[in-house]
């Protein structure tokens, strides 16, 4: 069939077909999301921590030099998680274990027992 | 078939008013009566199911971050507001996959079907015109869907995008002649469109 013009034709344009599920998939998103929000919100310590060190780098670092410590934090924590020496990972990061210790706000003699 | 008696005394509005308590069962309410309006909306702007699920997905996870977000005093209807969300975020989408580029470019731009009578021999007229809409500015788009398949007047549509009427008038006759030189749109009229020359 062919349309003699255009308003007719756009008309004429399939309606989409909603899945069944679609519903139910957006309420368990939800849920899900409440859920996280709730289990990070119980880790107090984590998001104070994080909190702080964004303020740290704000009040110190230019966004260029805040990218780099942040991205050298990374490294730093990762390299700890898979066990790498302490001052491997220093270097590794470009961190010192004093500026970690300044960044978590403990004692950098804690830093240094725990993982030197 | 009847809603509960209860169910039908909750306006959209007063089950917001509910979603900013908590409610959880007022949000589920809400995505049970219009995910599959706002679907078809996100659907018509992006053309893909699993993008289409994904943007309404998102727009009713702002919903329950952040239901403060609709202002209920404004007198604005819930419907309209969310699919003023629901648009926004299926722009959105879809200008972060397009290289960057100033809004004046991107309402200029409009891609022409290449394989234009390939596209109508293989899958028909309805996956032709399908295709000639896709191709069209985000923003022409969004106001051809809400006027033409939304069922929005012209204010209401503008209202919608954050513009004015006279610039929604321009997107709408701006997203026709596209079309109308779209050759997979030509090869589905009757009469041959006449292209103005000079």
């Amino acid at each position: 069939m062919m349309f003699d013009d255009l308003d007719q034709l756009l008309k004429a344009r399939k309606k989409p077909e909603v899945p069944e599920y679609l519903s139910a998939r957006i309420v368990a998103a939800a849920a899900r999301h409440s859920q996280e929000a709730a289990t990070l919100a119980g880790v107090v310590g984590w998001r104070a921590w994080l909190q702080m060190v964004l303020v740290q780098l704000q009040a110190r670092l230019s966004v260029a030099q805040a990218a780099y410590a942040l991205a050298g934090l990374v490294v730093f924590v990762v390299g700890i998680e898979l066990g790498v020496q302490a001052d491997s990972t220093s270097i590794l990061s470009g961190l010192s274990v004093g500026d970690l210790a300044e960044f978590m706000a403990i004692d950098d003699n804690f830093v240094a027992a725990e993982w030197v | 078939m009847a809603k509960n008696a209860d169910q039908m005394d909750d306006s959209d509005e007063s089950l917001v008013v509910r979603v900013c308590e908590g409610d959880h069962q007022a949000f589920a309410q809400l995505v049970e009566r219009h995910s599959g309006l706002f679907y078809s909306a996100a659907y018509r702007m992006c053309g893909n199911a699993e993008e289409a699920e994904e943007i309404v997905q998102d727009a009713f996870l702002k919903l329950w971050e952040k239901p403060q977000s609709y202002d209920v005093g404004k007198g604005a209807k819930f419907t309209t507001w969310f699919y003023r969300v629901v648009t926004n975020l299926a722009i959105d989408r879809a200008r972060r996959k397009r290289p960057q580029a100033g809004p004046d470019v991107l309402d200029f731009m409009a891609d022409k079907a290449p394989l234009a009578d390939e596209i109508l021999v293989q899958n028909g007229r309805e996956a032709a015109l399908e295709a000639a809409i896709q191709s069209l500015p985000e923003r022409q788009k969004a106001a051809l869907n809400l006027c033409f398949y939304e069922g929005f007047s012209n204010k209401e549509a503008a209202e919608i995008l954050g513009i004015g009427v006279k610039a929604l008038e321009s997107l709408l006759m701006r997203a026709k002649t596209a079309l109308k030189d779209n050759p997979l749109i030509a090869g589905l009229l009757e009469k041959p469109v006449e292209k103005k020359t000079g």
